[in-house]
């Protein structure tokens, strides 16, 4: 969890209560710059940044790390997305 | 006229003057944005002046609304973005008038320009105005059964206002079994 710089991106629960299947953001990640973040839910809660798909629980592994970058739901249920330090 | 009897619209144009860095000899990207102001062309909106008449205008505000109704019946949420504020003058002139012949020629004028944004329209008619717009729409009709043009112009106002609160992250914690 150390190597990486957390941001949260949403809450998994209140995303879930609005019955969307997908939904694109625009946020801005202090010390990094704007981003949009696609968010959906199929068989796993998605978030995609840069390209990059990054799926909760779709392995054992948490955080699931791909490509370098970390995705991560805490006990609140705050999706996290992890940058490389 | 300026105070305010006849409408104007005044077509400025500016040039980019691209500027190496002066404190090294190393030719790096410039920094800074230097442009050059050149000549307006001022169109007075008067029949006796140029020709052209305005039959009508429009001025409408679009707004991006995106409503989140949650399925547990909660309360509906909605978020809203400024998409621009647009005004559209409608006007007629003679096949003859001056006008016509300036209002065509400055809209091919523009077009090379708009990736550069090195113009800016102003126009100006009591409550309606608009200050260093775009061009957004542009259109010269010939009717055919008389000799006269109908021409419609759509300038946007770019908004300079901060448009509310950035959604800005910072770099927090997740809660973890470990606390």
């Amino acid at each position: 969890m150390d190597e990486f710089t957390w941001y949260k991106i949403i809450n998994r629960t209140e995303f879930l209560a609005t019955g969307l299947v997908s939904r694109s953001i625009d946020v801005v990640l202090e010390g990094i710059g704007a981003k949009t973040v696609l968010i959906t839910v199929g068989n796993y809660f998605s978030i995609t940044i840069d390209d990059v798909m990054l799926s909760v629980g779709i392995t054992d592994a948490s955080p699931f790390i791909f490509s370098g970058y970390a995705v991560f739901a805490d006990l609140n249920g705050d999706v996290w997305y992890g940058v490389p330090k | 006229m300026l105070n305010g009897i006849d409408p104007i619209i005044i077509f400025n144009f500016k040039a980019h003057q691209v500027r190496l860095n002066p404190n090294t000899p190393i030719p790096l990207v410039p920094t800074d944005d230097v442009t050059i102001d050149l000549p307006a062309v001022p169109i007075y909106l008067s029949e006796a002046l140029t020709g052209v008449i305005i039959d009508s205008e429009d001025k409408h505000v679009d707004i991006d609304t995106t409503t989140v109704a949650l399925v547990t019946g909660d309360k509906t949420t909605y978020t809203q973005r400024p998409i621009g504020s647009n005004v559209t003058i409608n006007m007629t002139a003679s096949k003859n008038s001056i006008g016509v012949t300036l209002f065509s020629a400055l809209s091919d004028l523009i077009l090379p320009k708009l990736a550069s944004k090195e113009y800016s329209i102003t126009y100006l008619h009591g409550a309606i105005t608009v200050f260093q717009g775009l061009l957004s729409a542009f259109s010269i009709t010939q009717n055919t059964n008389d000799d006269r043009y109908n021409i419609s112009i759509t300038l946007v106002k770019p908004s300079t206002a901060k448009q509310g609160a950035v959604d800005v992250r910072p770099p927090g914690n997740p809660v973890t079994l470990a606390g």
